[in-house]
């Protein structure tokens, strides 16, 4: 067991993630750009959470209405 | 792409999506097209920018229809004549969905039909990569698999012909025989 416990990879501290809308300096997210939304829905179609993301409050914010807009339109799925 | 700004203090700019069915005639989708503008220029808009996207997948049916036709329009209106023309697209036959949204300040126009399907084309490239990948470790495995194969089969039986050469029995047969006559004439 405990040669098993060295041989499995730490997984990467959350703190440490960086905001990816934050790099580009993002202020707006727009519903239309799908390639941008789709990595934060997961396999059932919810909304990721931030702390598995690594996005920052502010942009979570833009994030969420923007999904759901995209969900209306048809872009999205709601449920899979 | 310019920057989106209204042209007097009292009109906003207004961003209408629109969600047509797919199997539909080219004639039909300028007929509602133009009826559609038609609504606007009743109502004294001006059209700033058009974006069609063409034929694209949904992700759950709508009325029927798996693919449908997005149109973007950006708009420079009144704001009190955009119940009417919502309520007039709410009744139109033709539309699926539609939906209308007040861009930010300073928005800029990017024109995802062309964003969309480059970002199709560079996904398709990353699967066809991914999968030269994989090919080319399971063709290096084999290889290795075979080398290795290959070196375990060889060195046994050269071993076992060195050790069984008729010269060798003749050399040992001979040393026998000397050790054991050396041997009954010392007993």
């Amino acid at each position: 067991m405990f040669n098993k416990n060295q041989q499995q990879q730490r997984r990467a501290d959350p703190r440490l993630k960086k905001c990816p809308f934050c790099d580009r300096e993002v202020e707006y997210v727009d519903y239309k750009d799908y390639p941008t939304l789709k990595p934060y829905t997961d396999y059932f179609g919810n909304i990721r959470q931030r702390y598995y993301t690594g996005v920052c409050l502010r942009h979570q914010k833009m994030l969420k209405p923007a999904i759901e807009r995209a969900r209306f339109m048809g872009m999205l799925a709601y449920r899979k | 792409m310019a920057t989106l700004t209204p042209s007097s203090e009292d009109t906003r700019i207004y961003e209408l999506c629109v969600l047509l069915p797919y199997p539909m005639q080219p004639k039909e989708l300028s007929e509602v097209q133009n009826e559609v503008e038609k609504l606007f220029e009743e109502a004294g808009g001006k059209q700033v920018a058009k974006d069609v996207w063409g034929r694209r997948g949904l992700a759950y049916k709508i009325e029927g229809s798996t693919e449908g036709i997005f149109v973007v329009y950006y708009y420079d209106l009144l704001p009190e004549k955009m119940e009417e023309i919502e309520h007039a697209l709410r009744i139109m036959p033709k539309v699926l969905r539609h939906m209308v949204v007040k861009p930010p300040k300073d928005y800029q126009v990017v024109e995802f039909s062309k964003k969309y399907e480059e970002w199709k084309q560079s996904e398709q490239s990353a699967v066809e990569t991914r999968k030269k990948d994989q090919e080319e470790e399971l063709r290096k495995k084999m290889i290795a698999k075979q080398q290795r194969q290959t070196k375990r089969a060889e060195p046994a039986p050269k071993k076992v012909v060195k050790e069984v050469t008729e010269k060798d029995e003749g050399k040992i047969t001979a040393e026998i025989d000397k050790l054991i006559s050396a041997d009954e004439l010392e007993l």
